[in-house]
């Protein structure tokens, strides 16, 4: 497979970089949990129907710039990730920030899982596999809406990992015509076997043909469920003036990696968890806004925690799928 | 209260960096006592207090900054948001729309700010606020006027 060799190398150098770009990738991470979250309010809006690859289905929405993103983002974004892949420094950031929070693609309870993950995990499937071959599946998915597909198999790929199946790789396309499978019972909720899932495979991890270069799903189980909560906060940070400070402008100390990751009020205004600790004791109003803390926070940290486990789990393995 | 002088001892080191970014504000703590501290200020140009120099005094809350600092002017000021006699400010981010966000030099700029801008609306040198409502800003200027050349400007010879 010389498109897994070249794969293993660009990774390699991902990871070195990472390290090294470790603050922008902060930045860049608060940027993207914006475009998250305003994206997942647009499907939240839709019934978790309406798929992201068909944007001409969508009802009429309310905001024009948000449809706009709404609309262009799948296509958009593979570009984005292709580009990044070859070139910078700044892309490789934004790598590290994406695989630093498993919470990118944590779907709201309840919503099929692909409606929402669909466009954001073309990223991170593209990922790992080398230029040439991100470049035809490019124009493969002008034609065809392959993202169900490729979700279909992420998502056979948790299960996989999940249970100890006794299936072996190759049955699992065929199992998916077999009713009563169990993992067709579960892929039914993500709608769709079409005839191209036969070239698709579903890799068990402890598979001797799997690629190197495919995450391993185990590891990523292991990423604890607190840091969801963050991340999620994390999301507001919508404004560029508000980008994170080196130190918490109450107290002056020095953010620490929890503090830095802490968004308590909307308006994007951080500080240490300690002054915010006092200042919820004293009079609980942000420093930022003026306007009382706790609603906000706490419906926030509610929908998250609210979120069933296993949805949890099957949500961060798509995400860091890969394809074949 | 640990928390409070911490954060005393920071804003005491940024203002000693950053001397020159400022220089119409010159803050300086106490001695022995760092609740306590002494600003001045010059009257921001174009106004009646153009070419004084404003002493303002700091009396810091342990509960700093999550209490707002006390601050007065020593110097005397013809000015409806201050009070003639005790030099008590009336500004809302010292009263009820403290931030801790806010620092001792950001409260000197307001303080410039609110110089600049009167509120003749909630006064506390009523003879200054009935000046400007009653639309004589000649009055009110050359009184302020006045005062600064009285009390905020070195005496010549």
């Amino acid at each position: 497979m010389d498109s897994d060799d070249g794969s293993h190398a660009a990774m390699s150098r991902d990871i070195g970089r990472r390290k090294r770009t470790n603050r922008s990738a902060k930045l860049k991470q608060c940027k993207l949990d914006a475009r998250r979250e305003q994206w997942l309010s647009q499907v939240k809006s839709k019934d978790c129907v309406v798929r992201s690859r068909a944007p001409s289905d969508s009802p009429p929405l309310p905001h024009p710039t948000l449809s706009k993103e709404l609309g262009r983002r799948p296509k958009e974004e593979e570009e984005e990730e292709e580009h990044r892949d070859e070139v910078g420094l700044d892309g490789s950031s934004f790598h590290g920030s994406e695989e630093g929070s498993p919470t990118h693609r944590s779907p709201l309870p309840g919503c099929p899982n692909n409606s929402i993950s669909s466009g954001s995990s073309f990223g991170s499937s593209s990922r790992s596999i080398s230029d040439a071959e991100v470049e035809e599946d490019d124009s493969e998915e002008r034609g065809e809406d392959k993202g169900e597909v490729e979700d279909w198999e992420a998502f056979a790929d948790a299960l996989s990992a999940d249970e100890p199946n006794p299936n072996p790789v190759a049955t699992i396309p065929e199992s998916t015509a077999a009713p009563g499978n169990t993992i067709k019972d579960r892929g039914e909720g993500l709608e769709k076997p079409d005839a191209k899932q036969a070239v698709h495979r579903a890799w068990r991890p402890d598979d001797a043909f799997r690629p190197r270069s495919l995450p391993n799903l185990l590891k990523q189980r292991s990423f604890p469920a607190s840091m969801e909560r963050h991340y999620a906060a994390a999301g507001w940070a919508q404004h560029g003036i508000l980008s994170t400070p080196s130190s918490c402008p109450i107290c002056y100390e020095d953010l620490d990696p929890t503090d830095s990751s802490f968004l308590p009020c909307n308006c994007g205004f951080r500080l240490c968890l300690f002054c915010h600790k006092r200042i919820l004791e004293v009079d609980g109003r942000c420093p930022g806004c003026r306007k009382h803390y706790a609603p906000a926070v706490g419906g926030e940290v509610g929908t998250v925690r609210g979120m069933p486990p296993s949805t949890l789990r099957l949500s961060r393995s798509c995400s860091m799928s890969s394809r074949t | 209260m640990q928390a409070s002088r911490a954060r005393l001892f920071k804003e005491y080191k940024e203002v000693q960096r950053e001397k020159a970014v400022d220089p119409d504000i010159q803050l300086v703590c106490d001695d022995s006592n760092i609740y306590k501290w002494t600003a001045l200020i010059k009257g921001p140009s174009e106004t009646p207090y153009e070419g004084g120099v404003f002493q303002l005094a700091f009396s810091i809350p342990e509960q700093y900054p999550l209490l707002p600092p006390q601050v007065r002017f020593l110097t005397k000021i013809f000015h409806p948001n201050v009070h003639f006699k005790t030099g008590e400010i009336c500004l809302d981010i010292l009263k009820n729309a403290w931030s801790p966000a806010w620092t001792l030099q950001s409260v000197c700029r307001a303080i410039i700010a609110l110089m600049a801008h009167p509120e003749p609306d909630s006064p506390l040198n009523c003879d200054s606020g009935n000046l400007l409502r009653s639309g004589d800003v000649r009055g009110y200027r050359s009184m302020a006027r006045m005062y600064t050349r009285l009390a905020a400007m070195p005496k010549k010879g």
